[in-house]
């Protein structure tokens, strides 16, 4: 968290000569009808899926605002989309916040008009990846580890314990090897992924946060993800995919969301999920506006609906998440219970190292700037 | 006593008299929509590409520098990016000379010998995969290449098996299942593009004349010398013609080597994923402009190999 | 001595269509042979058997007594001049004419050499750069010649090769052609539905009709002595007296036929045929009258020069007996 606050800090000052302040609106006026959304994939369901997770239906009666969502399955992807504009909300995770509040593409949120702000996580309501100078670009929407997912009957039962399984080869207890049957992100976030498994077994690289790399530290995560591309057959960016991969394509193990996890269960196939010993990165999503929403009194009604209404408990057993309001767990707004946060990792918090994106300012001087991420994992799953 | 003119019967005939005094006006009035549709969107987004891919990006901020540089060109020079291009490149070579091959005697057959009812079920074969979903299509051939899909249980249980692990060991085309290996990838992209060679090749065979085949045999040549001398030679427009569709299809494609493949990156994919990614928007405009760089070089040899002399 | 091309009850059918029905044939070497009919008759059919582009549903066929039922276009030492010349179009004049030794593997310069040749015997030097598409009509029927003979086949089978040329042409390619097979000594067989291209080209001529052969001959006995009702009719426009008329006239009651210009027109009395003038049709070298005689039309060629009587006029007509042939069938 320190690092992540310097860090926060550190771009701060960049962002404030770039961000003139934008007019933020003062009272919620009548609604416009419509708030549209750019949002991951489950994370806003109306009950189509499943009907017992609904958390929009009710929302769209009360206020008379219809939700119109767009699917998004990376961050850059949810990047793009806003930069197009036409979208109110998004549900953007660390490593696209601060890019879209460099970009001056979200406005500053007036956490006057949102009264269930004093109910959100202390340890979130000044989160740097949407907090820039005590000005809030967002509401904490919902946060949750990457996990290890993996299929038992491959594993013997034993889950396993470390994040090796898709990093290096090995023979998994089944007697097969790995090679070809494990998965890996296909995004560039995902050398966060190796630098923290470097944390763990290469302390002498000194790295302190998987999202501030300098060149030896970049080259060795590099280094790491090159063996991986020998073990991956195909990396993995939308949810389905990789969940029919683990049906039909043989895949044993990958990093994956909670999502996959729940919805693979539910189909009856043998997976489990597990956060090993390394720690796992994660996502904490912010709900942003957008510079120029259309539809700014609906967008303030759903961001308190997202705090206030069953959402942040339903979505939590939905995703396999954590809400960002803790009282979701215990008062029975949904079907979030105590147990249930423990097992989503509630507190788990501090061992999580939420995405954020890279930028060339860092606590140890000069850091490789997500810019170079992208191109280099380009290359890596390019065999380079 | 009737006139010699026949009475005008409004602004219609004043019109075609119009027309018929000045054909030129005709010309203008039909040619000016599709010309300023050509000339201001499209003609206009491309110019509005070339003049991106002359900017750079600022690696601090990730913003866009609006300054004329060749840094960004450069850039594609980079191995990484390089090795983008010459796969983009050989998948479309391969794809394209693949689908020739496999679209000639389909061509052939529906050119030469269906007639009738054969001709309208061939036609119907042909076109009816582009009538359904594109999306439906590679998801379809996912499943069908998957590791546990159909074509490794037909390998399987007609004992071939072997020649399907033979063809996945195979050092840079193959992989863990056809699914996740470049093998795969191509197998979609020759059953997607495919249709896009048969029609234009049967269209150029139907062109030759039965009587070329029957003088060809008659001076003596084998159907194998009368098919490379006299009906390859007869039918390359249409091979160019197709090979055209084919290649550039290919090349720019970014969502069949997203579904099916190794997730290495092709031409269309990372131009998708640059204009996205920290908005590396002049990186995409220069990745853009190389397939237009490779069709130009493309149809100026096929010129020179007199493809278009039959046109 | 064996025949270039015999045909032993030689049938091919399509289907129910009896294209070629039971067909005896015997073409002599050296000889120019003509296959005359209308469309539809059978002779391009008969041209395409010997050829091997089509194959006898039953009955044998000998080149130069060999039996080459079984014998694929490309192994027959024939060559064919196509009715639409068939032109390579992606090939210059002099690679068309050497396309036959190319694809026996000649070198490329016996090759150009072999085929310059040929296009002098077809008086096409200096043009073995152009292509197909840019000569004339002629010119092209010329190079299908030449490309035909390079092979130096031992029939040279022509497919109405004169048929798209116009007259002047037609005629002066008529005499070259015969000249030409004259002077190489290849038998030619020579398709036709052109009766006067026929009579005046070939040595021996066979008249095609339904599939069927209805007379053999040359062109001499064609035409003078008809020996159906089609043949009369289809070659030269004989005269086909009934019986009952030919009784009439002191012969034999059979039918017989008559050509018009065996027939003088008379005055009307005292004449064996009398009749009004029908018609008149007016040919160039003379007029074609017909008279109606005893409920027959009879034609009669009076050359240019000669008095015409008008139309409605009551003639008489003479002629020589021996004029009168009789036939064998209706």
């Amino acid at each position: 968290m320190k690092t992540l606050e310097l860090m926060g800090t550190s771009a701060l000052a960049l962002l404030m000569a770039v961000a003139p302040a934008v007019a933020q609106i003062t009272a919620i006026g009548p609604s416009e009808g419509q708030v549209n959304i750019v949002a991951w994939a489950g994370y806003i369901e109306r009950g189509e899926t499943d009907a017992a997770f609904d958390w929009v239906t009710g929302f769209e009666a009360a206020t008379s605002c219809k939700v119109n969502v767009k699917t998004a399955n990376t961050s850059d992807e949810m990047v793009a989309l806003m930069n197009e504009g036409g979208f109110d909300l998004v549900t953007a995770s660390g490593d696209a916040s601060l890019r879209l509040i460099a970009g001056k593409r979200v406005q500053p949120i007036n956490i006057d008009l949102i009264p269930s702000w004093a109910a959100v996580d202390e340890r979130l309501k000044n989160a740097p990846w949407h907090t820039v100078d005590g000005v809030h670009y967002g509401v904490p929407y919902m946060w949750g580890p990457n996990v290890l997912m993996y299929n038992t009957e491959a594993f013997g039962g034993t889950p396993p314990t470390s994040w090796n399984v898709v990093f290096e080869e090995m023979t998994l207890p089944d007697g097969k090897s790995n090679k070809g049957r494990v998965q890996a992100y296909d995004g560039p976030i995902h050398v966060a992924d190796a630098a923290q498994y470097l944390m763990a077994h290469n302390p002498e690289l000194g790295i302190t946060s998987p999202y501030e790399l300098n060149e030896a530290q970049y080259a060795a995560a590099l280094e790491l993800l090159r063996v991986q591309r020998t073990l991956v057959g195909r990396y993995w960016h939308d949810a389905f995919i990789q969940m029919d991969d683990f049906k039909n394509e043989g895949v044993v193990a990958s990093g994956s969301w909670p999502f996959q996890v729940n919805l693979l269960k539910g189909e009856g196939l043998p997976v489990a999920s597990v956060i090993p010993a390394e720690g796992a990165t994660g996502w904490a999503d912010t709900t942003m506006m957008h510079a120029d929403a259309a539809n700014p009194n609906c967008a303030y009604q759903w961001i308190e609906h997202s705090l206030a209404s069953n959402l942040q408990s339903d979505l939590a057993v939905w995703f396999g998440a954590n809400p960002s309001v803790p009282a979701a767990c215990t008062d029975g707004r949904g079907m979030l219970d105590a147990a249930g946060c423990t097992a989503n990792g509630m507190d788990d918090f501090e061992k999580i190292r939420f995405w954020t994106t890279p930028v060339s300012t860092c606590a140890q001087g000069e850091c490789v700037p997500y810019y170079r991420w992208v191109s280099d994992y380009i290359g890596v799953i390019g065999g380079r | 006593m009737k006139s010699a003119l026949l009475p005008e019967r409004g602004p219609g005939d004043r019109l075609t008299a119009i027309f018929w005094r000045r054909p030129r006006v005709l010309l203008a009035v039909l040619i000016a929509p599709p010309l300023l549709w050509l000339g201001v969107v499209y003609i206009g987004s491309l110019a509005a590409l070339l003049l991106q891919s002359f900017y750079s990006i600022d690696e601090f901020s990730g913003l866009v520098v609006r300054e004329f540089t060749l840094k960004t060109y450069g850039e594609l020079l980079r191995p990484a990016n390089f090795d983008i291009i010459r796969r983009t490149l050989l998948m479309s070579a391969s794809v394209t000379l693949a689908s020739a091959v496999v679209a000639f005697p389909i061509a052939y057959y529906a050119a030469r010998y269906a007639t009738g009812r054969w001709k309208a079920v061939f036609y119907l074969g042909i076109m009816l995969p582009l009538w359904s979903s594109y999306l439906v299509k590679v998801y379809a051939w996912k499943l069908i290449l998957a590791k546990e899909g159909i074509v490794t249980w037909v390998a399987d249980s007609v004992g071939l098996g072997f020649l399907l692990d033979a063809a996945l060991a195979l050092p840079g085309v193959g992989g863990n299942s056809l699914s996740t290996s470049f093998l795969g990838t191509f197998l979609v992209f020759v059953y997607v593009w495919l249709p896009y060679m048969i029609l234009p090749m049967q269209a150029a065979l139907e062109r030759v004349p039965k009587s070329l085949l029957e003088a060809s045999a008659d001076l003596g040549a084998s159907s194998a010398q009368t098919f490379r001398t006299v009906i390859l030679p007869l039918a390359m427009p249409g091979v160019i013609a197709g090979s055209i569709f084919t290649f550039s299809l290919t090349m720019g494609d970014y969502i069949i080597p997203q579904i099916v493949g190794t997730s290495a990156r092709f031409i269309g994919l990372a131009v998708y994923q640059l204009q996205g990614t920290a908005g590396n928007l002049p990186l995409a405009a220069a990745f853009a402009v190389v397939p237009i760089i490779i069709m130009l070089i493309y149809l100026s040899l096929a010129k020179r190999a007199g493809a278009f002399d039959a046109l | 001595m064996t025949a270039a091309v015999e045909f032993q009850t030689v049938s091919r059918h399509f289907g129910p269509v009896r294209a070629v029905d039971e067909v005896n044939l015997s073409v002599a070497e050296g000889t120019f042979f003509a296959m005359l009919g209308p469309s539809g008759s059978g002779k391009t059919t008969c041209l395409r058997l010997i050829s091997g582009f089509e194959k006898p549903t039953h009955g044998a066929i000998r080149i130069f007594g060999q039996d080459v039922s079984n014998t694929p276009p490309n192994r027959r030492n024939v060559n064919t001049v196509f009715q639409d010349y068939a032109l390579f179009p992606h090939l210059n004049v002099r690679e068309n004419v050497g396309y036959g030794l190319m694809v026996k593997g000649v070198g490329r310069a016996t090759r150009n050499a072999k085929a310059d040749e040929m296009l002098a015997l077809v008086k096409l030097d200096g043009f073995g750069e152009r292509k197909p598409g840019q000569l004339s009509g002629g010119q092209r029927q010329r190079v299908a010649l030449a490309r035909a003979l390079v092979n130096e086949p031992r029939v040279l089978l022509l497919d109405e090769p004169l048929g798209a040329l116009d007259l002047k042409l037609r005629e002066a390619m008529q005499d070259e052609l015969k000249a030409l097979q004259k002077r190489l000594g290849i038998t030619f067989v020579f398709v036709t539905h052109d009766q006067g291209e026929a009579l005046s080209m070939a040595d021996r001529l066979a008249v095609f009709n339904h599939g069927k052969i209805a007379q053999i001959g040359t062109p001499e006995e064609i035409y003078s002595r008809p020996r159906t009702h089609f043949v009369a009719d289809f070659v030269g426009s004989s005269n086909v007296l009934p019986p009952d008329l030919v009784q009439r006239l002191g012969a034999p009651p059979t039918w017989a036929s008559l050509r018009p210009e065996a027939l003088r027109l008379t005055a009307a009395q005292g004449a064996v045929l009398s009749g009004a003038i029908i018609g008149l049709r007016y040919l160039g070298a003379g007029t074609r009258v017909t008279v109606a005689v005893a409920g027959a039309e009879i034609g009669v060629l009076v050359p240019s020069g000669a008095q015409l009587p008008e139309a409605g006029a009551e003639v008489g007509i003479a002629f020589d007996l021996a004029d009168l042939h009789p036939m064998e069938e209706a």
